[in-house]
């Protein structure tokens, strides 16, 4: 297990990272809901996630 | 769960559990591109109450790049600019390779839109009836002009007979942060300059203007129809007819560098030099003259509806231009295809300048016939035109100095 987040809740970077390219995630099992966003100035919306 | 991030290249990530589960995640992998260094595409506004735009960020060099412009409602998007105000594209949703440097675009909007009307530069246009105004403005205009001394008027060169004569002259005075143009002629203008001088032979009287009073127009901004807006630039035909000129002052074939230049020929037409000088230099102030482009206008034989044509001109370069037959048959530009039809959109109502210029109006449609650029084919003296009745039908002699003046111009935006 490498992390678990609470329900409603999230992670996020604070400081901006250079050079992502994808991204992958494993969730630990089906119960596991996540939507991922992505942006370059902390302003998150529905166009730019999965 | 994986992305590529849609090809975007993010900064910042935001990871979030929905439902009313936590959720759990064994792994995360994010794979990076090992460069030194990340290009910026840079979005800027220049307009941003009239449109909004989309697609700035970071991306991989070589990655397609789409950047987005949507005009408010009644409003148009002109283009994408680079920073030395060249035009890039004029797509709203313009995709691109993304170069190894950063790029910054500017997104221009309009008020125009395609169809609508706007004003630019000014003109005499209205009558003045303020009797309190007139006799100010009759004091400031001094001595009015004679034959032989045209005092602080200027002679509007027009002819009577075939000969230029001095019987109509004009002075623009300023008044109360306004301009006023001052028309004064003590002969009629004939409807065809080869004719003498009277009544029966002049609209000036059937309109009410009449020889040895002074009549005052005011300068007005000029309202244009905006027939198309593409490639940064927006095409204007005048509302009215604005003036009263003949299409050139004379049948008589000329010699030009060695070649014959016959009546028709609209490059080296009267109304031409008068439409880009005269006209342009009344109308328009320097900001203004900067903002009109200029045009290569087309005098083909089938921008004149008949080809062949044996009196077509090269084409022109100009900043003030008329229409063409191909142009007001134009349905792009909102003109019936049809030239018998009576056409609306082709109609011109003229104003009291105009009048006071000795244009035609007829009545019954309070429109007037206009001038074409195009020559007939079938004969060296006549150009074609528009007539009152909306129909872009037939032609008329050169010489007709009872025809409408529509100016047409593009401008830059």
């Amino acid at each position: 297990m490498w992390q678990t987040i609470k329900a409603s809740g999230y992670i996020t970077n604070t400081a901006p990272v250079s050079g992502m390219m994808t991204l992958n995630i494993e969730k630990a099992d089906a119960s596991a809901h996540l939507r991922v966003f992505w942006s370059n100035d902390q302003t998150f919306d529905a166009s730019r996630s999965i | 769960m994986s992305t590529n991030f849609n090809d975007y290249k993010p900064n910042y990530l935001k990871i979030e559990a929905l439902g009313t589960n936590d959720s759990a995640i064994n792994n995360m992998t994010i794979s990076f591109h090992c460069a030194n260094y990340y290009p910026s595409v840079t979005l800027i506004n220049d307009n941003p109450t009239l449109g909004n735009i989309t697609g700035g960020g970071v991306y991989f060099t070589g990655s397609n790049v789409t950047i987005s412009a949507t005009p408010n409602t009644n409003y148009t998007f002109v283009g994408w600019y680079d920073t030395l105000n060249n035009l890039v594209s004029t797509e709203s949703s313009y995709t691109f390779a993304m170069p190894s440097n950063d790029v910054t675009y500017h997104a221009k909007f309009t008020t125009l839109s395609k169809g609508a009307t706007t004003q630019f530069g000014t003109y005499p246009q209205s009558k003045v009836t303020d009797a309190t105004l007139i006799s100010t403005l009759n004091t400031a205009a001094g001595t009015l002009p004679t034959s032989s001394n045209s005092e602080a008027w200027t002679d509007y060169g027009y002819y009577i007979s075939g000969p230029v004569a001095s019987y109509m002259w004009y002075i623009d005075v300023p008044n109360s942060g306004n301009l006023y143009r001052g028309v004064y002629f003590t002969s009629y203008r004939p409807y065809r300059i080869d004719l003498a001088s009277s009544t029966y032979d002049s609209w000036q009287d059937d309109h009410d203007y009449y020889t040895n009073e002074t009549y005052w127009f005011k300068f007005e901004p000029i309202s244009w129809k905006v027939l198309d807006i593409v490639g940064g630039k927006a095409f204007l035909l005048a509302d009215l007819a604005l003036d009263a000129q003949d299409f050139h002052y004379s049948t008589d074939d000329r010699s030009i560098n060695g070649a014959t230049v016959h009546a028709n020929n609209y490059e080296h037409s009267h109304i031409r030099a008068w439409l880009n000088d005269t006209f342009y230099n009344t109308a328009f102030t320097t900001t203004e003259k900067i903002m009109i482009d200029t045009t290569i206008v087309d005098n083909s034989a089938s921008s004149t509806g008949y080809d062949p044509n044996p009196y077509v001109c090269d084409s022109t370069n100009d900043k003030v231009f008329l229409l063409s037959y191909s142009e007001v048959t134009n349905t792009n530009y909102g003109f019936d295809a049809y030239h018998l039809s009576t056409d609306i959109n082709r109609k011109k109502s003229p104003s009291d300048y105009a009048l006071s210029q000795g244009v035609n109006r007829i009545a019954d449609s309070n429109s007037s016939y206009y001038w074409l650029r195009s020559p007939h084919s079938g004969n060296y003296e006549n150009a074609r035109r528009v007539r009152a009745d909306g129909m872009a039908a037939a032609y008329n002699i050169v010489t007709a100095a009872s025809y409408g003046v529509v100016p047409a111009l593009w401008i830059i935006l």
